[in-house]
């Protein structure tokens, strides 16, 4: 999305992202990893995970796909090669519940939701390219 | 949308604040990185 925020902002919207972590370690992450262009949120607490009623994945489950990923050779690909990269990944892997899953909300100037997408599973969040067909069609 | 959320640099602000005034695409991440 960070190369394509200036097409998001045609749409006439803007983008926050909500990390389950506290700001300072957002903070952390964005001095490893650069600027965006939209800003980020720490929810330590999960309130908004709570408020939206995201999934969770049963760790069993959870535990089998990574393991299907090392054998894959595709876990490996998620770990940047970068140290301090590397480092806010895996500090952010074992400090947080991997289970807890994500979300995408779209929400009018009033704030009512017009639409949203609780993610199944790591695999099945909005796309980018999915995103932007959901904005043509509403707008 | 009463989530109180944390700036990076510390400060609160509360969810309902952010998505007033204009159209918004909120991203709920699993995790950083």
């Amino acid at each position: 999305m960070r190369e394509r925020y200036e097409e998001l902002e045609q749409f006439g919207y803007k983008l926050i992202v909500i990390a389950p972590h506290k700001g300072s370690f957002v903070q952390e992450f964005l001095n490893q990893f650069g600027d965006y262009p939209f800003p980020f949120y720490g929810d330590p607490d999960k309130q908004a995970y709570d408020e939206v009623g995201t999934k969770t994945m049963p760790k069993g489950k959870l535990l089998m796909k990574s393991l299907k990923g090392m054998l894959k050779g595709t876990v490996s690909n998620v770990i940047p090669k970068d140290n301090g990269q590397k480092d806010v990944v895996m500090k952010s892997m074992k400090s947080e519940d991997v289970s807890i899953q994500g979300a995408t909300l779209i929400l009018d100037e009033k704030g009512k939701m017009t639409f949203s997408h609780l993610d199944e599973s790591p695999e099945d969040r909005v796309n980018v390219d999915q995103l932007f067909d959901v904005l043509k069609q509403q707008s | 949308m009463n989530a109180i959320l944390e700036k990076t640099n510390g400060e609160t602000v509360e969810l309902d604040a952010l998505i007033q005034g204009q159209k918004t695409v909120v991203t709920l991440v699993r995790h950083l990185g």
